[in-house]
This record gives C-alpha cells, structure tokens and sequence, in this order.
C-alpha cells in the first residue's frame, strides 16, 4: 500500500488533484490509514494514470465514471463515441484555422456557420411557376404561419434529374415528419461546418467571388452546397458550403 | 431625409459602348449567334437582348483592350448556350459548371471578351439569351481609381476577390455595393471614347452632385429627347448618365 505522497510519485499526478479525483468519486483510496492516511494499491496506478489521460484528452468527468465502470462492450462503443468527437473538433479548429489564415480586413461576406447537431430536412420538388426565390418565400411563409416547420427558412437545391434536366427542390425543417408529402425526400444532415457568403439573386458575376474565396481559404468541400432563403431577406440568399464533417 | 447620405440616383447600366471595325457585320454576327435585337435608340448601332443594358457598336479603326470581360450575357441555361454556338465561327472557352452556376467566354469578331453566366435560380426567359446587367472595369491605377468610385459613388466594396487575367494570376476585383459597377485591376486596360452609360432617375441632381465632389463633369445635353451628361474618372475615361 501507499501513502498519497508515494502515490502521487509514481502515478505522476500531484496530490491536490488526487484529492480532487477522489472527492469526484473518480479514484478512491483503497482504505484509510489508522491515522486517517489515504492509502493506495498498485493496482490503482494505471487507473489513476487512465483518468487523467482522459481528462486531458477532453472526456467529461462523468463519461469517464460509466467507462470505468462500463463492461468491455460499452468501454468499446464509448471509445468511439470520443473518437468522433475528438475529430469533430480537430476539423473544426483546421477549418478554423484555415478561415483565419486566409481571413484579411478586405474579406467581405465569407463566414462560417456550424450546425452543432444533425439536422432533418424534408426535400420537395417544386414546379417552377415564374419567380424561384417568391415561390419559395409564399411556400416558407404559409407553412410558418402554420407551425409546420420548425425553422423559419427554407433551403434551395439544384440536383440533375434522369432525363438530364434540372430539378430544383426546397428543404423544408418539418415539427412532424409524419404530415410530409409522400413523394418528400428525407436528409439527415450530420454535424457540418459550412463556408456561407451571401449573395443577391440578381447577381451579375455568377459565383466567381465564391470560387475565388473557396480557393484562397483552402476549403475542401465535403457535400454538395445548398442555399438558404428567409422570406423576410427578399433580395439575397445564403450560399453554404460544406467543408468539414465529423466521420462515421 | 436631413441624415440620409446623398448618393447619385444611378438605377442601372443603360448601355455598353464597344469599339468594333465593322458596326454592321459586328451587328449582324451577334443577331445570327445570340438573337440579339437591333434597336433604334440612337445614331449608332445598338443591340439588345430582351432584358438590362443595350450595346452600343462604335466603329473605330483603334479597338479597346479587355483584360476580362466588360459585360456578362445573361442566359437560362449556359451549358445548353455553349452546346449550340457554331464553334466555327466563334471562340469560346470551356463552360465551367459550378453546382449549376455556369459561365463562359467568348470572343466577337474583333477579339473582344465577353462573358456568358447562367444560374438555375434565374427565372426562365423565353429567348435563352435574355439580359445584360453589370460591368466590369479593368483599371491600370486600381487601387487610386477604387478608391475614387467608392468616394463618389457613397458605396463600399460588396465583394473582394481575385481572378487571373493576363496580366495577373490573381488581379484583385471589386464589385461595389448598390451600384452595377465591378472594379479589376488591369494595367494593361485601354479604354478610349465612352465607356458606359448609366440610367438614372434624377440627372439635374445627379449632376450638380458630380460638381460638388470635384468630378470633372461635362454639360447637360438633350439628344433625341433624352437627357444625358458625361463625366470622367481619375483615368481619363468617360461614363455618361442617362435619363429616359
């Protein structure tokens, strides 16, 4: 047995964070001295060490506690779990980093927008009468007025159809998927970090500036991009980009 | 109104000037290509397509240098647009097809740039090829003259990026806030008689505005019922504001 001092030597971690562990319930002193000592076994050591490598790596305290407690099958599944999230973060900071290497004070309009969890979005085909983007503010507007979405906007995509032609299609956020119309398809869309720039719908110099600032950033697009639309910004719409999604 | 920033009253590009050595054959080239329609709004030969600005052909034995494209035509479809043009009697470069934003190039008979971009979000016009809207203007003093629009025209930068031209792999351009102006930088521009003219709905103010910024600002015509001014940027080149 050890004392917390010798314990502390040979785990690495200082005793004020032992002390710490074990108000947290995270390492418990295997029993208590006669005088009140904390004493620890050796088996202890590598447990303490896997605590706080966790902790260090970012897991949340009470992940930890179900790990340690968890049988093999559960250990293996969180695992995972944090593996993911540790590369979520890792593309979010390499796309953060690439926004800020390219960013300059003349960067205009080029933003990033994270969805932080995934998202549902119903696609409708639309059959196209005159206006695109007044279509799609009258079809936005009577379902929100409707409570039928759950986000006041809609999404726009161009997809090829089989004979060639393209289809263009409005996502809708639904509050019940089970009022869709049957013919909707359904997206889950993961947690995604998009490169967004706004743009008018009348814009006389097609997608030149987006291309343009896609290559100066470094942005590797992971998706096909989508716009947003909200009915109250008649003139302009949201062009977004996925660059960065966590892996599966 | 005492705390609104007085700004010109410029709606639109009106028309677009190019210096070509055949007018007619010019003329009678874009109508068979890009069923452009001969107008009669003035002296000189003037197409247009069913929406935006008019093309103005100026004979001239000396031609303008582009370093890009002056003007886009606008079309429903670019890809469909480039399959159709008769690549024998047209250079034209390869379309570039992002998500279903189009564009190419071409060149008219006397080697001037223009471009071709379509989005699927566009409305669909009758006639592919249906509108002319912005212009774009190579500057050899970009930084100097970019200052100057932005200074006259109370407007800032919309978007700041690059493209490559001849001159440059990554010449910086500008499109201007409000106005349908887009600024590149082009040493190697060459711009002579008129460049443009823009479509305004209050020339008197606008003119007397232009006087006020030190714009060197030519008088008020009438010609053919149409009210119209010149008046010159730091390069030397002129821009006219119309009234219909």
């Amino acid at each position: 047995m050890m004392t917390i001092s010798q314990f502390s030597e040979m785990t690495g971690l200082r005793p004020k964070l032992l002390r710490y562990y074990e108000e947290t319930g995270l390492i418990l002193p295997a029993e208590r001295s006669s005088n009140g000592y904390r004493l620890y076994n050796e088996s202890q050591v590598e447990v303490a060490q896997l605590v706080n490598s966790l902790r260090q790596a970012g897991v949340s305290m009470t992940a930890i506690r179900e790990f340690l407690e968890a049988s093999e099958e559960r250990k293996k599944q969180l695992l995972e779990e944090w593996r993911s999230m540790a590369e979520a973060k890792l593309l979010s900071v390499q796309v953060a980093n690439q926004f800020l290497q390219g960013f300059d004070i003349q960067t205009k309009r080029m933003h990033l927008v994270h969805w932080e969890s995934q998202k549902t979005i119903v696609w409708l085909t639309l059959e196209m009468e005159g206006n695109l983007h007044s279509t799609i503010n009258s079809i936005t507007k009577s379902l929100v007025a409707a409570k039928k979405v759950t986000e006041k906007c809609a999404y726009i995509r161009f997809t090829q159809s089989e004979n060639g032609r393209v289809k263009t299609e409005v996502g809708l956020c639904y509050e019940d998927l089970e009022i869709i119309p049957e013919d909707a398809e359904i997206q889950i869309i993961p947690q995604t970090l998009f490169a967004t720039m706004v743009f008018k719908w009348t814009m006389p110099y097609s997608c030149k500036p987006l291309i343009s600032m896609i290559n100066r950033f470094g942005f590797q697009q992971v998706g096909e991009p989508f716009r947003k639309v909200i009915p109250s910004m008649e003139e302009y719409y949201t062009l977004m980009i996925p660059v960065a999604t966590p892996k599966i | 109104m005492e705390n609104q920033v007085q700004k010109l009253n410029v709606k639109s590009l009106h028309t677009f000037y190019l210096p070509v050595k055949n007018a007619r054959k010019s003329a009678d080239w874009f109508k068979h290509h890009f069923n452009a329609k001969e107008t009669e709004a003035s002296d000189n030969i003037t197409l247009r397509l069913d929406e935006g600005a008019s093309v103005s052909l100026i004979e001239s034995a000396v031609l303008n240098h582009y370093e890009s494209n002056p003007i886009h035509f606008k079309c429903n479809n670019a890809m469909k647009a480039y399959d159709k043009l008769d690549k024998s009697d047209i250079d034209a470069s390869e379309p570039v097809n992002w998500h279903h934003y189009v564009d190419f190039n071409f060149k008219d008979p006397d080697g001037n740039p223009i471009g071709v971009i379509s989005d699927s979000a566009w409305a669909p016009n009758p006639n592919n090829y249906f509108r002319i809207d912005g212009i774009f203007l190579g500057s050899v003093d970009f930084e100097s003259t970019l200052a100057w629009f932005q200074e006259v025209f109370e407007t800032d930068i919309e978007y700041d990026f690059t493209v490559e031209t001849p001159s440059s792999p990554d010449a910086r351009m500008c499109c201007l806030r409000d106005y349908p102006i887009t600024l590149f930088e082009s040493p190697k521009s060459f711009i002579q008689g008129k460049c443009c003219d823009f479509l305004t709905n209050n020339l008197f103010a606008d003119y007397h505005y232009l006087i006020g910024k030190g714009v060197h600002v030519g008088d008020i015509l009438e010609i053919n019922g149409i009210r119209t001014l010149s008046f010159f940027d730091p390069e030397g080149r002129e821009f006219g504001l119309v009234e219909e």
